[in-house]
């Protein structure tokens, strides 16, 4: 044994709890990426906040000023009448035109099979937060923006963004589409401000979705990112340029798109 | 594949029985993948450039091949990886409270003493909670825990010699 090692492996962790989670570091990574992008916002003309699960705001002033996120399997959007408890959000509204947006952390969305798919990072209006929260459950379709955040200290695979690629094709509900899905459902783009596109490449266009690493990508696993718009950012650390680079680059994007 | 170095096995213990088990499976998972080779930032700044611009030209690259990671060299990388995986999950951390900070503090009028957000992990019965204190504390224990694996790594390179 390395009682020398151990003990201050126990130090680290005991003092940041979170992550002796096995989840913990992907969700530091992942409140890194999120709150970066959403402090970029109030320049480019939003107001932004924190929101808890019941859609509440978070106040400098509450006793309560915890920035919740799921630990164990991931799930959809709980009902507001469940209490303020579940994942919290970050909510952001365009000073001039009103639009208003949540974004959300590792939640899971419908596809078009009915599978469900988790999303690291995900924009979508925020009629879609509120009609969730009536009921609880999963919005069946495309966010606006969709990250995948890797924070694992292996180089990223082909397989990787396969499955990112699968992912975001479950997810696109293109025009020809909607008289298939069934009823009642929950379509996170809301065709009033997000008009159905007709093909697969549209779709991919008029989003935005990237992989983020903390590491880089393996050769070869930049190969399906242009021709399906999957943005591919490496070496995203704290002060790094990179990261400074993708942060403004998601914040420019929902700065031209959502409003 | 290489296969894991006996002299790494204490070390992966250490992880265990502090709680790490997550850090000791990814160490094994990046040890038995071994280096592969990268692609260059230039090519991940193209692919973005023609995803914005309906690209196709797309060069493919001839494959090349991975380098084990065995022996003794396993110890520097195992005791590298850790150190940076963890510094960096605290910088993560540090940084994303701090910015959830700025958010709370950003359509309110100034107060002597601003605000602070605490990040809480939930799953089922279990709740993790950390605060931006609790992060400064594990930063000054890494400190300790750079020294030990250095003392460690440099112990074991001896020894192998």
């Amino acid at each position: 044994m390395l009682p020398r090692v151990e003990s201050a492996l126990n130090a680290v962790l005991g003092a940041a709890v979170t992550l002796q989670h096995a989840n913990g570091p992907g969700r530091a990574f992942e409140l890194y990426v999120m709150t970066g992008v959403a402090i970029r916002l109030p320049p480019r003309g939003f107001d932004v906040w924190l929101q808890r699960s019941d859609g509440t705001r978070v106040s400098p002033t509450d006793p309560d000023r915890r920035f919740i996120q799921r630990g164990g399997k991931p799930t959809g959007i709980s009902p507001a009448a469940s209490g303020p408890g579940n994942a919290s959000a970050i909510g952001l509204r365009h000073k001039s035109s009103g639009a208003a947006w949540e974004i959300w952390n590792g939640v899971q969305f419908r596809g078009r099979s009915s599978a469900p798919h988790e999303i690291d990072l995900a924009l979508v209006p925020e009629q879609t937060g509120a009609q969730l929260r009536l009921t609880g459950g999963m919005a069946l379709g495309r966010p606006w923006v969709s990250v995948e955040c890797k924070d694992v200290g292996t180089a990223g695979s082909l397989d990787e963004m396969r499955a990112f690629v699968a992912r975001m094709y479950d997810l696109t509900v293109l025009h020809g589409h909607r008289r298939y899905l069934p009823t009642g459902q929950v379509i996170c783009s809301g065709p009033a401000i997000y008009p159905a596109p007709v093909t697969y490449r549209d779709a991919n266009q008029a989003a935005f979705s990237a992989i983020v690493r903390r590491t880089r990508f393996a050769r070869g696993s930049a190969a399906m990112t242009a021709y399906y718009s999957v943005r591919p950012y490496a070496q995203v650390v704290v002060n790094a340029p990179e990261a400074t680079q993708f942060l403004d680059e998601v914040a420019d994007w929902i700065a031209i798109h959502c409003h | 594949m290489a296969s894991v170095d006996v002299r790494l096995l204490p070390l992966i213990e250490a992880l265990n029985s502090a709680g790490a088990v997550w850090i000791a499976t990814e160490l094994l998972d990046a040890i038995a993948r071994g280096h592969v080779p990268l692609e260059p930032p230039e090519r991940l700044k193209m692919a973005r450039i023609l995803s914005d611009e309906l690209g196709t030209d797309w060069s493919e690259e001839p494959e090349s091949a991975t380098s084990a990671i065995e022996g003794l060299a396993q110890i520097g990388f195992a005791t590298q990886y850790i150190e940076t995986r963890l510094t960096d999950a605290i910088n993560y951390l540090e940084a994303g409270l701090l910015q959830a900070d700025d958010i709370l503090d950003s359509d309110e009028r100034p107060r002597a003493r601003p605000a602070e957000i605490s990040q809480s992990i939930e799953d089922g019965e279990q709740v993790l909670e950390v605060d931006r204190a609790a992060v400064g504390n594990a930063r000054l224990a890494m400190e300790q825990l750079s020294s030990a694996l250095r003392e460690w790594r440099l112990q074991a390179e001896a020894e192998g010699q």
